[in-house]
């Protein structure tokens, strides 16, 4: 096991949304049937940032292509779901997607100081509007 | 997660505490459920000890609104912090509801 690496509140709550809308998604999306399914998660730590694995047998889902839900329509208007990886792509720093063997793979890296990114400033992402 | 219900004659005023996430929310859910069917109040959600929210918490939120909406009545959300206040923001629910500094100013509203 490596030293212990220690980074704020702030950081450890984003995580764990991360990790909770993922893993949500894949069971609530993916096994939609009545096999039994797998899903193998990973997370490697250095000082600078983690890096989280997730490997899923669920059909192929590339949540990186859903589009964010519409955030500033009238509520009756407003839909319920597309949320959680509005979340995950608001909160990470890079993603990758493949899909190998049959399996879902996403690879996400999450950067852990708090001062690498004031409000406001763009990040290596697309197609997100986080102070929108 | 906790939640406390407390009927203060002008509203409803519903205190969540704790953790609102994927297993949480159907307690919230329920308590929600029972808000809806008891009368034509007004609610206004405490957020001044919630530590953490997620889509599944949302989710619930967002259902009830509309609910309450449907029958003429409205939910307010008081002293969001931290995590909680900056989903609130990304989700765009600040457009969407009356969101207030303090449980006081929320019921003088």
């Amino acid at each position: 096991m490596p030293e212990t690496v220690c980074f704020s509140k702030r950081k450890r709550c984003e995580i764990h949304l991360i990790l909770e809308e993922l893993f949500t998604n894949i069971v609530n999306h993916g096994f939609t049937d009545e096999k039994e399914h797998e899903i193998q998660i990973e997370l490697r730590c250095n000082h600078t940032a983690m890096t989280i694995r997730f490997e899923d047998d669920g059909p192929a889902f590339n949540p990186t292509k859903k589009c964010s839900p519409d955030t500033g329509c009238a509520i009756e208007e407003r839909l319920i779901g597309g949320l959680g990886i509005h979340f995950v792509k608001h909160f990470i720093d890079t993603c990758t997607y493949e899909r190998k063997n049959g399996k879902n793979i996403m690879v996400l890296e999450k950067r852990l100081g708090d001062s690498d990114r004031p409000k406001g400033q763009s990040r290596d992402k697309k197609n997100n509007n986080p102070q929108g | 997660m906790e939640i406390k219900v407390e009927n203060r004659g002008e509203g409803i005023l519903v205190e969540i505490s704790g953790r609102l996430d994927a297993v949480t929310a159907t307690e919230l859910d329920a308590t929600f459920g029972e808000i809806l069917e008891g009368g034509g109040q007004n609610v206004i959600v405490s957020m001044e000890d919630l530590e953490y929210i997620s889509s599944a918490g949302l989710r619930v939120i967002l259902l009830f609104a509309k609910k309450l909406h449907a029958g003429q009545r409205q939910v307010g959300f008081a002293a969001l912090s931290g995590n909680v206040k900056e989903i609130f923001d990304i989700s765009g629910f600040y457009s969407l509801f009356k969101i207030y500094d303090t449980v006081d100013e929320a019921f003088a509203a």
